[in-house]
């Protein structure tokens, strides 16, 4: 027998506490890696939006908390795209719509010339003209699980449409959407003369960092140009609202779980005052008496990141099965989750354990011995 | 006889802030090798002189030398001389009860890391250790990290080692075809074998036994005495036994008599005698 064996029995020995705290620990790290998981792939689909085409570079609003909320002025595109350098600019809005069954159904507004540039595809059908204000085109995932096909209509926004045609970008998320001429979906969404992102190409010969920069040194503060989904990420994680709810949730789990195996394993140290006496009096120091119940707090920390990665990775398997959100999100899992749910574990193991660690070690052999 | 494994002059240990006082100035001598019954009345103190001997709490005043350690200094609280020098054998309820009988014997062995102290006797290497010369290449030497690889592996060596120490001693208390019980399917006879097994595991100098036969009927209670008895001979270990069965008292070698914290009978083993 190992002095780890003997961790794992201690608390094989008390199944029903071991699998309370065990279970509590495991549903808060269920959840930041579920509700992580699901942020990050929505993230990255947001990301990859309108990346897929022929642009060298798109410019969006600075300190937008998320892509979706960048807000630029239509009129920087028409400054923009007067520039010597500058090919092609062109700008689209990108925002949620409701759709029967799903309430965020991503919808582009974006006019039918920069199709090439933001790398749409039309799988069926025609592109709606530039002005027409009741035409759409669907996704080929939306089509697909709203079995619509071109000359079929669809509400949006408790508003009729007609199918146009089928397109395709490889973006899940834009697959899963529609898109609307720019000008329609602005006046749906009462927001004239507004736009999310421009999309920019350069001449050729032309430095694409110059143009870069150049963007932004004229409109400092207020826009930013990105060139890669990791810029993306670089500017909009640390903002993002659904990574702050991560964090508070992180925290929490931190706390209440920390509670509880503390609250575990103070009874666990009363209940053994005298075998704790006992491993004092056959010449266990203080220190190893500290490890023995700080091992078993840490154990269970380590029992439930396990338990709990397996149970946010199965839920968050399992929303993506739900109907309503087919095609709008696909968890992503990325490493820095699951380090931070195990951290997350390991850290409420000690904050819970070291406490009743400390109060078992200064248990007097002498004095637990004499207590029944 | 031999040198005195126990030496205390005027040793004092009172309670609640001096209200009770425990022990009253006792001095005493116990040779190695030696069996001595401690016997009293109740609340006399038998208990208390036991547990300062073992080092499980510190007298007040007086000195107090056991198996050459100074037990009233150091800022210590005597682990070490615990693991290594002393086995304690308890009246009751001293087992593990979700171990085997094999898992509580090898309890002293996991008191420190890597497990089990040297044996008796031996200052140089761990007893581990020996037999594994390893070329200085190997170990590094000169680097700084020298103990690093023997170390790892003496831990191997020395789990295995008391795991055969503790299956040998099972046999020995009779109990080898029960290693794998756990208390509550033992008998309380069975039980306090355990317990012995478990005191000698790491080769003491010293067994302490405080009421060991105090819940047995007289049938194990004389099954446990005579193979303290003889183990306390085989071995040459010293045993301290505390009583208040003067039938218990009489298969020593010699009987301290204890009263209101003061010896009052054998507390010297006269000389010749
Ligand atoms: N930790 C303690 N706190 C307070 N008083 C104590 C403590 N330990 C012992 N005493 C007191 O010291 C006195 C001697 O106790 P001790 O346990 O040594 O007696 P004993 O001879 O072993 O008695 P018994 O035969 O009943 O076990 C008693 O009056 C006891 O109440
Ligand atoms: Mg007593």
């Amino acid at each position: 027998m190992s002095f780890i064996s003997l961790i794992l029995k201690n608390l094989w020995r008390q199944k029903i506490r071991s699998v309370l705290a065990i279970a509590g620990i495991s549903l808060g790290i269920a959840t930041i890696i579920a509700l992580g998981s699901i942020a990050n792939g929505m993230e990255r689909n947001l990301i990859a939006t309108l990346r897929s085409g022929k642009a060298d570079f798109s410019i969006g609003q600075a300190h937008a908390p998320m892509i979706v909320l960048s807000s630029v002025p239509e009129a920087r595109l028409y400054e923009i795209a007067r520039w010597p350098e500058v090919k092609q600019a062109v700008g689209a809005l990108v925002t949620f719509a409701s759709f029967p069954g799903n309430p965020y159904f991503l919808t582009i507004g974006i006019e039918p010339e920069a199709f090439e540039l933001g790398g749409v595809t039309l799988l069926e059908g025609r592109a709606f003209s530039k002005y027409a204000n009741d035409e759409v085109l669907l996704g080929k995932i939306a089509a697909n699980t709203l079995q619509v096909k071109p000359g079929d209509t669809v509400e949006i926004d408790l508003k009729r449409f007609r199918v146009v045609g089928i397109y395709e970008t490889g973006n899940l998320l834009e697959d899963g959407g529609a898109l609307l001429p720019l000008r329609t979906l602005q006046s749906l969404k009462n927001r004239p003369s507004e736009l999310t992102v421009i999309l920019v190409r350069v001449h050729e010969g032309v430095s694409v960092e110059e143009v870069m920069a150049q963007v932004e040194r004229e409109y400092q503060g207020s826009l930013i140009t990105l060139r890669s989904a990791e810029e993306f990420n670089k500017n909009y994680q640390s903002l993002s609202l659904v990574r702050a709810g991560s964090w508070l949730i992180s925290l929490l789990a931190l706390v209440i779980g920390g509670i509880g195996v503390m609250n575990t394993m103070i009874m666990s140290v009363f209940e053994r005052t005298r075998e704790i006496g006992i491993l004092r009096a056959v010449g266990w120091r203080r220190t190893r008496v500290l490890q023995l119940i700080l091992g078993e707090a840490l154990s269970l920390g380590m029992i439930a990141a396990f338990v709990g990665t397996i149970m946010g990775w199965g839920v968050a398997r399992l929303v993506t099965l739900l109907p309503q959100v087919r095609g709008l999100i696909s968890p992503a899992y990325a490493p820095e989750l699951f380090v931070h749910a195990l951290l997350i574990a390991l850290g409420v193991g000690l904050l819970g354990g070291l406490y009743p660690a400390y109060r078992a070690s200064q248990i007097s052999p002498q004095e637990a011995l004499r207590y029944e | 006889m031999s040198e005195p494994i126990v030496i205390a002059r005027d040793l004092v240990k009172t309670y609640e802030n001096g209200r009770t006082r425990a022990l009253d100035g006792v001095s005493l001598e116990i040779s190695q090798g030696e069996f001595v019954a401690i016997c009293g009345p109740s609340g006399s103190g038998k208990s208390t002189l036991l547990n300062l001997i073992g080092a499980l709490d510190k007298p007040d005043s007086g000195e107090l030398w056991v198996a050459g350690e100074d037990l009233t200094q150091g800022r210590g609280d005597f682990a070490d001389f615990r693991a290594r020098k002393v086995g304690f054998i308890f009246q009751l309820h001293n087992l593990i009860p979700s171990l085997t009988a094999l898992e509580n014997v090898l309890i002293p062995t996991l008191g420190t890391s890597p497990p089990a102290p040297p044996r008796r006797g031996t200052s140089g290497p761990h007893p581990a250790l020996e037999g594994t010369p390893l070329p200085s290449s190997q170990t590094g030497e000169g680097l700084g990290v020298r103990a690093y690889l023997p170390l790892r592996e003496a831990g191997k060596r020395v789990r295995s080692d008391a795991q055969a120490r503790a299956r040998e001693l099972l046999e020995r208390v009779g109990l080898g075809d029960k290693a794998h019980r756990r208390p509550p399917e033992l008998s309380g006879g069975e039980r306090q074998r355990v317990a012995v097994a478990r005191a000698l595991v790491n080769d003491p100098q010293i067994v302490l036994a405080d009421e060991p036969t105090g819940s047995l009927d007289s049938k194990n209670e004389r099954q446990v005495l005579d193979l303290l008895r003889e183990l306390q001979a085989e071995r040459g270990v010293t045993l301290i036994l505390v009583t208040h069965d003067p039938r218990v008292a009489q298969r020593a070698d010699r009987v301290l008599e204890i009263f209101d914290g003061r010896i009052v009978a054998g507390a010297y083993l006269l000389n010749g005698s």
